[in-house]
């Protein structure tokens, strides 16, 4: 099974995760971080303990709030030693329950694919959802 | 050259720098001084590849910093410079670069460091390289987003 590693400021991968969790049900291998009080060399450890444990070692998607962020840069300096891992930035809900629904079915770089289109469908403007400006 | 921050940030190039602190004065280049990334290329395009398009990069290591601080001192150009530690700003400083003030924007903790402020954790080599910095007339003030007050580090030593 792919993993799943929330990586994000504060406690929003952790709230996230719970969220996802209380709308589909308990899931198995994903673990939420958060880089608070972190130098950047920290935050590398902690990630780098969490890609060791037994679930992440076969493929593991890193959602972080911020492209281009610490969490962010942190993935990116590690992505050397781990090549089965793809980080995808601007961690949503839909994205992230898309990710539960799909990472049994698609393939490491087609589910990331999938992932930003799920994140991205998952942004509408309300007053449109019903009435489309012409 | 402008140097429009000197910034002290174990992060090094991280959404508040970018976000915060280059939305807020515009520069046009930021200089990453450090050796161990400079000596990396995997680790010079990360850093690369967290500054947006419109604003230069350039990843040098401590002497290479110093040259070209040095032979681009009439230049119009606005630099932020990020350095990782205490120690690396007090290099430039002994090494000729004239830097009037130091901003201490993230030193995180670890085992065995001391607290000053939540985002400023110290070790007696960086309380050291701060009272000489201040003892050579260069500010050290702590702000870790650029709409937050200046602290003064002489106040936390």
């Amino acid at each position: 099974m792919i993993g799943g590693i929330l990586f994000t400021h504060g406690k929003i991968g952790q709230e996230l995760l719970r969220t996802a969790e209380g709308i589909i049900g308990r899931q198995e291998n994903v673990v939420a971080l958060s880089n608070e009080g972190c130098s950047g060399a920290a935050m590398e450890d902690v990630l780098g303990e969490a890609l060791s444990r037994e679930g992440f070692r076969d493929g593991t998607v890193i959602f972080v709030d911020l492209a281009r962020g610490s969490c962010w840069v942190a993935v990116e300096r590690m992505r050397r030693k781990h090549r089965t891992v793809y980080v995808v930035s601007g961690v949503n809900l839909p994205m992230l329950l898309q990710f539960f629904y799909k990472r049994n079915d698609l393939e490491l770089p087609v589910l990331v694919e999938n992932l930003r289109e799920a994140g991205t469908a998952g942004i509408e403007v309300g007053n449109y959802t019903l009435f489309p400006p012409r | 050259m402008a140097l429009v921050l000197v910034r002290i940030d174990d992060r090094l190039i991280h959404g508040q720098v970018i976000l915060g602190w280059a939305h807020a004065l515009h520069p046009d280049r930021i200089v990453l001084v450090n050796d161990n990334i400079a000596k990396s290329s995997w680790h010079r395009e990360v850093y690369e590849a967290a500054v947006p398009s419109e604003i230069g990069v350039s990843i040098l290591g401590l002497d290479r910093a110093v040259k070209y601080l040095t032979e681009r001192e009439f230049d119009e150009e606005r630099i932020l410079v990020i350095v990782e530690s205490p120690r690396n700003a007090l290099s430039l400083v002994r090494k000729g670069i004239d830097i009037k003030s130091v901003n201490v924007g993230g030193l995180h903790h670890t085992e065995g460091k001391d607290r000053l402020l939540p985002y400023v954790y110290v070790t007696n080599q960086d309380i050291d390289a701060f009272k000489e910095l201040i003892a050579m007339g260069v500010e050290v003030e702590c702000r870790d987003v650029p709409t937050a007050k200046k602290i003064d580090m002489r106040k936390l030593l």
